[in-house]
């Protein structure tokens, strides 16, 4: 007990010595670990939003009036396409299906249902690829079937939302990477502060033999000190984005599907706290490694 | 309970320390290492405490050949050799009391054990009334009783002086010398390195000369120099 009393008092010590040094590894590893949370935390936010969309990569709309015939040819070219490994899944929404469907999604206006039947609404075919990348050429290739009026594909929008947030996420993730080793840098300059203001005691305690471990534990504990308490900011910025995002979760429209859980952030903070500890530790080893040598 | 066997050691660039010495030390033995300086005496302690690893020869502590330690067997090594220098090497923000704590504190000691070795290592050395003084508050010759007793808290087989007089008037130099030898009767063997010839003579213990990493001479109960 008295071992962990001696650690605890020597790192308070060494901490409060050099507290300019303190502050700004504190600062570097929260802000940096702060952009990295916050990357997550949208790249959760985007894959919620896109989600929806990944099921069903495109629809083929038939003409309203097609016979039946064109209707089996597409089914059966689609059941070719499953055997062959290139169409996951495709599913075939007949009149009545689409109306239901049509129902649901227009319930706030029942003038349009009611002057709308059945008869008038197309049926169609929702395909999902087995590969995301083959949507465009699959989507061609029915184009021109006999039959088929237009084909639909969520493709593009997702895409667009995909390149924005990827170009973002890179910025970002250079950012958190630039800072967390300049944190790394910081933190171990503050270990040879440290090992250089207490390198008489060092000396003596070399000297009476000491193990190695105990020598270097308390400066160890001082860069996991360090480390913690910067995650511990950058979890608190991620909270606070995740606060943001509720306002714009309750809005309707284009955003609806765009959400964040509680289960999000609470990863993503264990995630962070643990890197966050990681750089520290490790920090403060190549700090001892290089300037305390035995 | 020491033993060099043809021990060598080189520095870089060429500066021969030592030269194919060779010696032996028994338990419970006090020995003066004497010779200018240069001569190799630092380098003979530094040898003893694995500060430094020689370049030839053996240098073999309880029958251990030191040299083929693993580093984390060094700590165990330092341990059983109590050390005192010229300069005290005290902690100047720990009081005399913290001081000599630090050394059992740092080994991981128990707090009972340490709480009672050391207002006895205190006493033995004389300085229980200023426990609670920091060494800037001291005298030179109180400094060195504190780093004596630093040395000795926890009991070493060997205690290794470096010129531990040094910075010492004659009076108190006695009381240091004193103190030494109460020590050397419990048992520890004292290697004491210094260029004090008068205590060197009357206390008549062995002498042992290097001149230029050689060995000159080997005595007992010898005296400083040859022709004084």
């Amino acid at each position: 007990m008295s071992r962990f009393a001696y650690f605890f008092r020597e790192t308070m010590i060494s901490l409060r010595r050099n507290l300019g040094m303190t502050i700004a590894g504190i600062l570097t590893v929260g802000v940096s670990l702060a952009l990295f949370g916050g990357i997550l935390l949208m790249q959760q936010l985007v894959n919620h939003g896109t989600s929806r969309w990944k099921d069903v990569k495109f629809e083929i709309f038939m003409n309203v009036e097609a016979p039946q015939p064109q209707i089996d040819g597409v089914e059966q070219e689609l059941a070719t396409l499953v055997d062959r490994g290139e169409i996951r899944s495709f599913e075939f929404l007949s009149k009545a299906e689409a109306y239901e469907e049509f129902t649901r999604i227009f319930e706030d206006e029942p003038a349009l249902i009611e002057s709308t039947t059945a008869d008038v609404l197309p049926t169609s075919f929702r395909v999902v690829p087995a590969e995301v990348e083959n949507t465009a050429d699959l989507a061609r290739r029915f184009d021109a079937m006999p039959g088929v009026d237009k084909l639909l594909t969520a493709q593009e929008v997702i895409d667009r939302i995909i390149d924005v947030t990827t170009f973002v996420r890179w910025v970002f993730i250079a950012m958190a990477v630039i800072l967390l080793s300049s944190s790394i840098f910081l933190i171990m300059n503050t270990i040879r502060l440290a090992t250089f203001a207490r390198r008489r005691e060092i000396e003596v305690m070399k000297l009476v033999g000491a193990s190695n471990s105990f020598v270097r534990i308390p400066f160890m504990a001082e860069g996991l000190v360090q480390g913690v308490i910067g995650a511990g900011l950058a979890v608190g910025g991620v909270y606070a984005l995740k606060l943001v995002l509720g306002t714009i979760e309750s809005t309707d429209g284009l955003w609806r599907d765009f959400y964040v859980t509680n289960g999000d952030v609470t990863w993503i903070s264990m995630l962070v706290l643990l890197i966050g500890a990681g750089i520290g530790v490790v920090a403060s080893l190549i700090g001892l490694f290089r300037f305390l040598d035995d | 309970m020491i033993r060099f066997e043809t021990v060598s050691k080189a520095y870089k660039g060429e500066v021969v320390a030592l030269r194919e010495l060779s010696l032996e030390i028994g338990k419970g033995e006090f020995v003066f290492l004497v010779g200018p300086s240069g001569s190799g005496k630092s380098t003979f302690l530094k040898l003893l405490l694995r500060d430094e690893v020689a370049t030839g020869g053996r240098v073999l502590v309880a029958g251990r050949d030191i040299a083929r330690l693993g580093s984390w067997k060094v700590p165990q090594l330092r341990r059983n050799i109590g050390c005192v220098f010229q300069d005290f090497k005290l902690l100047p923000n720990k009081t005399v009391y913290e001081n000599v704590a630090f050394a059992l504190e740092v080994i991981g000691r128990p707090r009972s054990i340490i709480t009672t070795q050391v207002p006895q290592i205190l006493d033995l050395v004389g300085l229980t009334p200023k426990s609670g003084n920091f060494p800037a508050e001291l005298s030179g010759g109180e400094q060195q009783r504190v780093s004596i007793a630093r040395a000795f808290v926890n009991r070493p087989l060997i205690l290794l002086a470096d010129e531990p007089t040094g910075n010492l008037d004659p009076a108190t130099t006695v009381g240091i010398m004193r103190l030494l030898d109460r020590i050397n009767r419990t048992g520890t063997t004292i290697v004491m390195a210094t260029h004090d010839q008068r205590i060197v003579d009357a206390m008549r213990r062995r002498v042992v000369e290097l001149d230029h990493g050689s060995l000159v001479r080997d005595q007992a109960r010898g005296v400083y120099g040859v022709g004084s």
